[in-house]
């Protein structure tokens, strides 16, 4: 593999100066959506006008790096008394950091669904259920990384659900009918072991 | 340069790693392979696939000189555009993404 060093010269396409000569130096590159940047990594700089104008193939592992890390924000549009289940689970859980499970709670299902522990065919049963059919007034937001974005897709090709939308719907049903609805909440050892991470 | 010239160079650019990624000012979050979502061995295999009707060249839009060559390859039901110029001996990747 070729490497480059701090100073050494190139050739590359700049968008305000064209073919242009190039020298590498460093610097902290942001992401075109303004979600983070990569910082301290080696760049193609234009000689003329001083932009990053390219990244060496060597620089690409700490680049992958702070992508995966970086969390995008989701929204899914659900029905008002979805985020209502989520609420009533997480304090069934823990009544002492409630609604601060609430996402670690659809991802612990979203993992265990994508992992094959929960079948994902139970999905598409539970949207069709009379709990599901109202109206989505209200937008669940949240931070994902990369990492949660494939889980969800492939969730979404397990189950043969439409998007990630249904499947976060389906997800907090399931919520209803193992946490919310039973006596004894399914899984809740492990679930409460997890509670008591956040301290 | 021919379409299997292109091909043959292309992947000889990324088995050698002699390649950077165009970078406007900062990373494009589409570009799987400037992000390190997709390998090498995932583009070489997907230039491998790309027939000569999926190619198509065009002058870069900043610098008419330089010629970008844009491979559009099928793969699992989704088309991929795979867009670099030669910068002798190496390749300068625009984009890959689908």
């Amino acid at each position: 593999m070729k490497i480059v060093k701090e100073g050494d010269k190139n050739k590359a396409v700049c968008q305000f100066c064209g073919l242009q000569s190039i020298t590498y130096a460093l610097r902290d590159v942001p992401f075109s959506d303004n979600n983070g940047v990569v910082r301290n990594i080696l760049a193609g700089i234009c000689d003329k006008c001083d932009n990053v104008v390219s990244i060496p193939r060597q620089s690409t592992p700490k680049i992958k790096a702070a992508y995966n890390e970086v969390k995008r924000s989701a929204e899914y549009r659900v029905p008002a008394h979805f985020i209502d289940i989520l609420s009533l689970a997480s304090n069934r859980i823990d009544d002492e950091i409630g609604d601060t499970l609430s996402k670690p709670l659809l991802l612990y299902y979203l993992h265990k669904l994508n992992t094959g522990v929960i079948s994902s065919s139970r999905l598409k049963e539970l949207l069709a259920s009379e709990l599901a059919s109202a109206p989505s007034t209200k937008r669940l937001s949240l931070k994902i990384t990369e990492r949660t974005e494939k889980e969800l897709s492939s969730v979404v090709q397990k189950s043969g659900l439409q998007n990630n939308t249904d499947v976060i719907k389906g997800i907090i049903l399931k919520i209803y009918e193992d946490i919310v609805q039973p006596k004894t909440p399914k899984h809740i050892k492990e679930l409460k072991s997890i509670a008591a991470t956040f301290g | 340069m021919g379409f299997n010239d292109t091909k043959t160079k292309a992947i000889k650019c990324l088995e050698a790693g002699d390649y950077d990624h165009e970078a406007r000012q900062h990373i494009d979050v589409k570009n799987l392979f400037a992000c390190g979502q997709v390998s090498e061995e995932d583009v070489i295999r997907l230039i491998n696939k790309t027939k000569g009707a999926q190619y198509e060249k065009s002058p870069h839009h900043f610098d008419k000189s330089v010629m970008v060559h844009i491979f559009k390859p099928m793969h699992q039901n989704a088309t991929w555009y795979i867009k670099f110029y030669f910068i002798e001996p190496a390749a300068m990747f625009i984009s890959v993404h689908k």
